[in-house]
Order: C-alpha cells, then sequence, then structure tokens
C-alpha cells in the first residue's frame, strides 16, 4: 500500500480508507502519489495502474482545460485551496462526474503535493447512506468497531471498542493482534455456539483463520484489566474492486447480558427431554436459579409458571427478590452461604402473585451442573393449608370458647379417668383452675351416699372408685344423670348452702367401639332446688290462704244471712211501729208527725245501706274469675240494663271496638252498668253522651278502658274518695243513692289485678279510667 | 169462702213487733178472720198436728211463714209441710224480711205457694197483705175442710 500520509494519524488513515469519498494525492508533475480504496473502486485502476498514470490521464478532455488552469494557479501558490468539478474517465470509459475540493502541501514554498477529495454527483445517495452506515458504526456506544487492512493491522478500532476492551485507540492501531484475545477460553455458548471453533488464534491471523467468512461467533476477550467478557464478533471481507481483499471489518457486541440468558437457556436445553417432561410433571413448582447470575431463575418447570402466572421467559429474567418482600440480595446471600456449607434450607414466606402476597415455603439445595454451582428446590403454595389452619384456630377457638362459657361444669377424661378438659364453670365448682387437674385423677369423691366432694380431700384409690362408680353403668354409649349434694372445699364457703350437682356422664366411643374417653357435665341446679322449695312453701302458703278465703266467704254468707234478717226486723219494728203509732194516735201535731218521719226515714235509709253491704260483701265471691268476657256483649247487657234510664234520660252512649278480657261477663257488666249509670246520674243541663274506649298497654299486659261523659264533671280533690264505700258528693235529695257503686266497681277491677281512677274530661265531664288483664290478639 | 165463715190464719212469727203489726192489719181485713200465731217452727208442728197444747184447734186455710225462725227454720218447717200429705193442701205464703234470691228459690223449690218481701213502710206492708187477702179469699178457691180425704177436719 502507498501510504502518503506517513505519520498521519493511523486513525486518519482508516478514515480515508473507508470513506466513501474519493481521495487522491498528487505530485507537481501530475503523478499519483497515493489513491485511496474507493478511488481506485470507482474508477477502476489497480494500484500498479494508478503508478503509471498522471491525473490529467484520467480526467475527461471537456474538463481539462479548466483543470489546467487550476491546476496551474494552485501549483504557482496563487492559491492553496480550491472547489472544483471535474469528471473522471475510468477504466472502462465510464465517465464519472465529481465534485470536490483541492489543496496544496507546500515545504518551504516548495510544492510538495496536492490533495483531492471527490464525491460522486452521480450515485450521491447510495454513497451518502454509505457514509452514514460508517459513521453510525463508528460512533455507535453499543458496538464495538473494528478494521484491519488485508494484512490484518488494525487501521481502526472506535470509541464503543475501547471502552468495552479497556484498550485506547493508540494502543491498539497498528498492531497486528488483539493484545490480550483469550483465544484459549474461547466457548461455544447457548444454541450457535460450534466445537472447535476454539482453535488457538492469539491474533488477528487465528481470530480471521477462524471466521473467513461472515460470521457471528461468541468469544471470551481480556480486557486490559484482565477480566473476561463475552462479545459477539461478526467479522466481513472487504473487497477491492477486483474482489482482491482489501482488509476486514469487525463487529464486537457485548454479549454479556445475552450471555447469561443464554446460560439459563443452555442450562434447560441441557437438561434433556426426559428430564424435562418429568419435571414438568410435578406439580409442585420446581426451580433452579444461580447464585452468580443475581440469584435469576435458570430454570422453572410449568407447575413455577402456573404458580406465578408468567411464562418461562419473564420468570427467568426474575429471581426470589422480585417475589419476596421479606427478602434482598442480601439474605440469599446468607442462604447461598448455608446451602454451600451442605445445609438444606427450608422456609416459610409470602411470595407476591399478581396483587396478592401468597404464603409458600420454599425449599433449596446446592446442586452442581459441570463447573456451575446452582440453587434447587420446591416452591410450595400453602395458601390452602394456612388457610385451613387459620380456619381451624378460628374453630378450636369457637369451641372452646363454647366449653368455657358453657353454663355447665365440662370435664372430660381419658378411658382411664384422667382429666383432658375442665372448663370454667367446673373449676368455679370445684374451687380449683384447670392446671391443677388436668391430667390429674377425677377431679371428685364420694364422701356420703348422696354428697360429693372436690378431690383435694381424697385418696387416689377413693378418686379411681368414684370414678368407676359413675362411669360403671354407662359402658356402652348410654349417659346417665345422678343428683349429689357438693361440699365446698372452700372453709370460708362451708357455712354456705350446699350445692346441688346434676351430673351427666357420656361415653365416647370409637368406630370400633373403643373407648375414647368420658364426658362429665356438672350442673349446679341449687337455684333450681331452692326455687323448687320456695315453691312447696308457696303452695303451702296458698292452701293455707285459700282455707281462710273460703272460711271467711263462709263468715260472709253468715253475714250476709244476719244481715238480711236479724238486722231487718228491728229496722222494721222501728218503722212500722212508729207508723202504727202515728195512725193510732192520729191527728198529731206537725212537729211529732216530723220526728216520727225521721224514724222512718231513718230506718229505710239504713236498710238500704244494709243492702248495700250486702251488695259490695257478695261481689265476686262465688264467681268464675278466668271466663273469657267479650266485652262488646258486656256492654250491650249494661245497655239492656240501664234501658229505662237512658230512654229517660235521653243519652247516648256509644262504644269503639271492645277487646275481650280474661274476668268474669257478670262483674264487667255489672262494672259498665255502674259505671254507665253513674254518667247518666252525674248529667248536666245537657243529654248525657257516654263513650266507652279501650287500648291495650302492652307493658303491663292490660287493657286500658275509659268511660268518658259530658256530665257535672269531678273535681280532682275527690277523685280517689269517689271509691270509697258510702261515700257521696252531693246531697242526698239531689242525687239519690247509697254511695256504693263505685267502690263496687274498684272491687271488681281490683278482683281482676286491674286499677280504676277518675279524672275530668278534657273538655269538661268525668273519665273514668279502669284496667283489665287480657291479650293483644282478641280472642274473639 | 163460705159466707159468714171466719178464715183460719196460721202466723208462725218469732218478731212480737211483726205480730203486732200483722195482728193490726189483719183486723182491718173486709174478710173476718181468726188469726193463730206461734213463735217457732216446732211450736208451728204441733199446733198443724194438734198435738201438746193445741190439741182440738182448727185447721189453718192459710199459713203465713217468716222464715228466720228459732228452734226450727222456716224452710226446714215448709219442707215438713209440703212432704206432709195431711198438710201439703195448705197454702203457705212466704213472708219474710230476706230479699235473698238463694232464700226465694229453695222457698219455692220446697213448695211454697208464694213469696213476699216484708215491705219496711207500714203502710206498704198493710197494702200487701190486703192484696193477699183479696186474691186467697176472694179471687181463689182453697180446698174445703170437708173434702172427703179430710174427715179429720171438722
Amino acid at each position: 500500500m502507498n501510504s502518503v500520509a506517513s505519520g498521519a494519524d493511523p486513525l486518519t488513515d482508516g478514515l480515508f480508507e473507508t470513506g466513501r469519498a474519493l481521495i487522491q494525492s498528487v505530485d507537481p508533475d501530475g503523478r499519483f502519489l497515493y489513491t485511496n480504496r474507493r478511488w481506485r473502486a470507482v474508477l477502476g485502476y489497480s494500484v500498479d495502474e494508478i503508478k503509471q498514470l498522471r491525473v490529467f490521464d484520467v480526467l475527461h478532455p471537456d474538463c481539462l482545460p479548466h483543470c489546467y488552469d487550476l491546476f496551474e494557479r494552485l501549483m504557482s501558490g496563487a492559491e492553496d485551496h480550491a472547489t472544483a468539478e471535474v469528471t473522471f474517465v475510468a477504466r472502462n470509459g465510464h465517465r464519472v462526474p465529481c465534485t470536490g475540493s483541492v489543496a496544496v502541501n507546500r515545504e518551504d514554498d516548495r510544492l510538495l503535493s496536492t490533495q483531492g477529495v471527490f464525491v460522486e454527483l452521480s450515485g450521491t445517495q447510495s454513497a451518502g447512506l454509505q457514509t452514514d452506515i460508517f459513521e453510525m458504526l463508528y460512533s455507535h456506544p453499543g458496538l464495538g468497531f473494528v478494521m484491519t487492512d488485508a494484512d490484518g493491522t488494525i487501521e481502526l478500532f472506535n470509541r464503543c471498542a475501547q471502552e468495552t476492551l479497556g484498550y485506547s485507540g493508540l494502543e491498539i492501531i497498528g498492531q497486528r493482534r488483539f493484545p490480550s484475545l483469550d483465544a484459549g477460553s474461547i466457548q461455544s455458548a447457548a444454541v450457535t455456539a460450534q466445537e472447535g471453533s476454539g482453535s488457538p488464534a492469539l491474533d488477528m491471523d487465528g481470530l480471521l483463520q477462524a471466521t473467513s467468512e461472515h460470521r457471528n461467533t461468541d468469544r471470551f476477550f481480556h480486557r486490559k484489566d484482565g477480566s473476561k467478557v463475552p462479545l459477539v464478533t461478526s467479522i466481513s471481507r472487504l473487497s477491492g474492486d477486483g474482489d482482491e481483499l482489501a482488509g476486514y471489518a469487525v463487529i464486537l457486541r457485548d454479549a454479556s447480558q445475552r450471555y447469561a440468558a443464554e446460560q439459563r437457556a443452555g442450562f434447560y436445553m441441557q437438561l434433556g427431554t426426559l428430564f424435562r417432561d418429568l419435571v414438568n410433571m410435578v406439580d409442585d413448582p420446581v426451580y433452579v436459579l444461580d447464585p452468580q447470575d443475581n440469584y435469576r431463575f435458570t430454570y422453572v418447570n410449568d407447575a413455577t409458571c402456573r404458580h406465578y402466572r408468567m411464562d418461562r421467559e419473564k420468570l427467568t429474567e426474575l429471581s426470589p427478590v422480585d417475589f419476596d418482600p421479606n427478602t434482598d440480595v442480601t439474605a440469599l446471600d446468607r442462604i447461598w452461604q448455608r446451602l454451600k456449607a451442605g445445609e438444606r434450607v427450608s422456609l416459610e414466606t409470602l411470595h407476591r402473585r399478581d396483587e396478592a402476597l401468597v404464603p409458600v415455603i420454599v425449599t433449596g439445595s446446592l446442586i452442581e451442573n459441570g463447573e456451575r454451582r446452582l440453587i434447587a428446590g420446591f416452591i410450595h403454595d400453602i395458601t390452602e393449608r394456612v388457610e385451613a389452619e387459620v380456619e381451624r384456630r378460628q374453630q378450636d377457638a369457637f369451641n372452646l370458647a363454647v366449653i368455657e362459657n358453657a353454663g355447665a361444669a365440662v370435664i372430660a377424661t381419658d378411658p382411664e379417668g384422667r382429666v383432658q378438659l375442665f372448663n370454667h364453670e367446673a373449676g368455679r365448682l370445684l374451687g380449683c383452675t384447670a392446671p391443677q387437674v388436668i391430667n390429674g385423677l377425677f377431679p371428685l369423691v364420694r364422701t356420703a351416699p348422696d354428697r360429693l366432694a372436690p378431690a383435694s380431700v381424697g385418696s387416689e384409690q377413693e378418686r379411681t372408685a368414684f370414678f368407676h362408680e359413675l362411669t360403671a353403668p354407662i359402658q356402652h354409649g348410654h349417659s346417665q344423670t345422678s343428683e349429689w349434694k357438693l361440699t365446698r372445699a372452700a372453709p370460708e364457703l362451708a357455712d354456705r348452702e350446699d350445692i346441688y350437682l346434676l351430673l351427666d356422664v357420656s361415653v365416647a366411643l370409637h368406630d370400633n367401639g373403643a373407648i375414647v374417653g368420658y364426658l362429665v357435665l356438672g350442673q349446679d341446679i341449687s337455684l333450681l332446688k331452692r326455687t323448687q322449695r320456695e315453691l312447696a312453701e308457696q303452695v303451702k302458703l296458698e292452701r293455707t290462704s285459700r282455707q281462710e278465703l273460703e272460711r271467711s266467704n263462709a263468715e260472709l254468707e253468715q253475714f250476709a244471712y244476719v244481715a238480711s234478717h236479724d238486722l231487718q226486723e228491728p229496722l222494721r219494728a222501728v218503722g212500722s211501729c212508729v207508723q202504727l203509732l202515728v195512725q193510732r194516735l192520729g191527728g198529731l201535731d206537725e212537729r211529732s208527725a216530723q220526728l216520727a218521719q225521721h224514724a222512718v226515714d231513718g230506718a229505710t235509709r239504713m236498710r238500704g245501706l244494709i243492702e248495700a253491704l250486702l251488695a259490695f260483701s257478695r261481689v265476686g265471691s262465688r264467681e268464675n274469675m278466668q271466663e273469657i268476657v267479650n266485652c262488646n256483649e258486656a256492654f250491650e247487657r249494661a245497655l239492656a240494663g240501664l234501658a229505662v234510664s237512658i230512654e229517660e234520660s235521653g243519652a247516648t252512649v256509644t262504644r269503639s271496638d271492645l277487646p275481650v278480657v280474661l274476668a268474669n261477663a257478670k262483674l264487667v257488666q255489672q262494672l259498665f252498668q255502674n259505671l254507665i249509670g253513674n254518667a247518666i246520674k252525674f248529667r248536666g243541663e245537657r243529654p248525657p253522651e257516654v263513650r266507652v274506649d279501650a287500648v291495650w298497654r302492652g307493658a303491663e299486659g292490660l287493657w286500658e278502658f275509659t268511660v268518658a261523659d259530658n256530665g257535672i264533671g269531678l273535681e280532682a280533690e275527690f277523685a280517689e274518695r269517689i271509691f270509697g264505700m258510702f261515700q257521696r258528693l252531693h246531697p242526698r235529695d239531689t242525687y239519690p243513692g247509697m254511695g256504693i257503686g263505685l267502690a263496687i266497681c274498684r272491687k271488681i277491677v281490683t278482683l281482676f289485678g286491674g286499677s280504676i281512677r277518675a279524672r275530668s274530661g278534657a273538655a269538661g265531664g268525668a273519665v273514668f279510667v279502669f284496667t283489665l288483664p287480657g291479650t293483644k290478639e282478641n280472642l274473639k | 169462702m163460705k159466707g159468714g165463715e171466719r178464715v183460719k190464719v196460721l202466723l208462725v212469727e218469732d218478731s212480737p213487733s211483726d205480730v203486732l203489726i200483722t195482728q193490726e192489719v189483719l183486723r182491718g181485713w173486709k174478710i173476718a178472720n181468726e188469726l193463730d200465731v206461734v213463735h217457732d217452727g216446732k211450736e208451728a208442728l204441733l199446733f198443724l198436728r194438734r198435738e201438746g197444747r193445741f190439741e182440738g184447734v182448727s185447721r189453718p186455710d192459710i199459713i203465713f211463714l217468716d222464715l228466720n225462725l228459732p228452734l226450727l227454720g222456716g224452710q226446714e218447717l215448709l219442707d215438713i209441710i209440703k212432704q206432709d200429705p195431711q198438710l201439703r193442701e195448705i197454702p203457705v205464703i212466704v213472708l219474710t224480711s230476706s230479699a235473698a234470691q238463694a232464700d226465694v228459690h229453695a222457698a219455692y223449690l220446697s213448695h211454697a205457694n208464694c213469696y213476699l218481701v216484708k215491705p219496711l213502710d207500714f203502710d206498704d206492708f198493710r197494702e200487701a197483705l190486703g192484696k193477699l187477702e183479696s186474691f186467697w179469699f176472694e179471687l181463689v178457691k182453697l180446698p174445703s175442710e170437708t173434702n172427703p180425704g179430710e174427715d179429720t177436719w171438722r
């Protein structure tokens, strides 16, 4: 190669040689000193031919005058730089129009040479593309770009290549070898690797030899600092015009990442189909990961993909750190140390899947694959187990809470009577706690035929004996109930009442009939017992009081008889005899006649009072007090009984729909009759209007009736007094009567557990309010 | 009643004032009458059976019977009379101060011919007895003592 630019930067040489421009250097005679590869390729002259030519020999005659002129001006020193459009004539006769610039190279005013750089006018586009590709390759940040001449001397070594291998351009360019090309460690990597390509090739020759054609191979190179880097190496032959070797272009691509991925993929490939299929048939996720590759998954089976809901390609880019919020590389390093020490590791943690965290158990072991040491293991999804566990714990807690809070004492034993379960109530009754009795003998002994005591007072034999006594009758799955008195263990409770204990013993059997254990339920029935006793006393008391009632009823009858016979005769004796006396005497003076009349009136009134008293006494004395009474019917009968006074007074008596009450029909009728009669009797100027209503008073379980009138009303201070016997608010001659009606009303209502009161009506008149027992749902 | 013949009334009554009043009223009757008075049930039976000191007395045409009597009560006496074939055709007017339904029922169940509560007022009493007079001695026909079956009566 005829190099003009001796001493020039090899980089510049490289640029000249690979550029798309036609570059030439010509001596003052017009002889060629240098042409670049492009020049020769375009114009088709060989290096030797060019040596015989002058520049004017390859210029088209049309542009020669112009060129001579330009050449003269440059040579004469008039100009040292010019632009020109020239047409070259290629060896094959084709015209090659170009545009370019020419500069001169002088030394002490002596012209040494001219340099011209031209660009073809035709085919500018394709030439531009080539330039662009060159520029792109040269400045590409991710591609190392190296060019050599045909001998393998390195002419170009771009920035990326410098950075990748750690050498500067000056250290490399002009050399015939990559200083530390590690041919010995050339490895076949991944699928494209091929055996035998690793022949010793320490220099470019070896490299070129190994890759005589376009080729992508992965090779390890030594960096200047000694570290290794895998590079994808592509080598292309550069041809001259006559297909002769012009040089080589080498593209280097950092393959570290791909190499790691391919290592992983390669492992998968290496597994072999049978083994792979077998592992994929495992339902549990299986993984292999590489501690040297940031713990990325080197291999995962189908179950792992399903578990994380990811495909294999994506998954093998990730490591457990990406799934487990509780771990990081440091933690994995620690695990790795343990594995290397020969441990097997199993840990329970949470793995992210979609957006949720899934509980898993991850196992890990060290496996060796050739030189590589990897971690392999299983991932168990324990969601179901954890959920079941949670559910079981909740169920256990619930069961325990039920047993603990049961109103009954619960003691469960094994077949020998050793306590397995002892709840709070049992502890309360026996005066001890579960820890004191669990796994001990049955905690009760019998101290008398019907009396038990806590085990603290009994010997082991006694405890065992009582347990057998208790369980003997129920060997076949039945349960047996017995009643006992329990002596309190605590001395401070000794003077208290006995606890009455109801023991219910049952046996739990296996399916095969073997005894699992016994369940003893104890209920404190002291309250029940006390209630029974009190009830018995009450029944006795009631019997006594009923007898007393019967006696008092009998006395009442006696009184009634006496009143109706023995008291009346003296009265008649007074009344009639005075009358008879008056008649016999004849012609009494007015004063005497008046006195006689008083005696008669007094006797008459006395008789009325006695009758009223009798009527009052008799109320309810012989009635059925538990009849179902339709108040509507009772009301109507009361009206019938009042027909005369209603007609005479022109009264209007109305009612709403009245309920059914539990009372006595005759007395309820009498109640209505007395109250309505009362309302009519104490009427005002207007014709009487009486209204009867009822409302349900749920809280008391009573019906509340109101009898409202428009009569003379009553003053609040007398509202209570009017219910007394013989109480009157008005002179006898204004409103006749004994003053017994309302007293009878109160007696009737009281007999049924109700009450009665009176008040003024909102619009005048009086309102009588009384209650009678019944139910909200009318039993009509 | 045959004209001119006195009607014979037996009053069974322990109360002297009532006896006095009754005597007074019967004295005022239009019909001539003869009033015999006994003071308790036992005496009444003796009278009706003409035993003891009542040997030879006349059989009464009507009996006014108070219920509240010593020794033998009015109700018991009524039962005996009405169960006695010799006596039961004699009308018995229960004349009493008791208005109790129990007494009324019992009396009629024992075949009392009439039950009258004694009015307290003397005039009312006289009127009531006046009505008895006109009913029993003017309106209705009473059995005669010359009845063939009653030969012991003269």
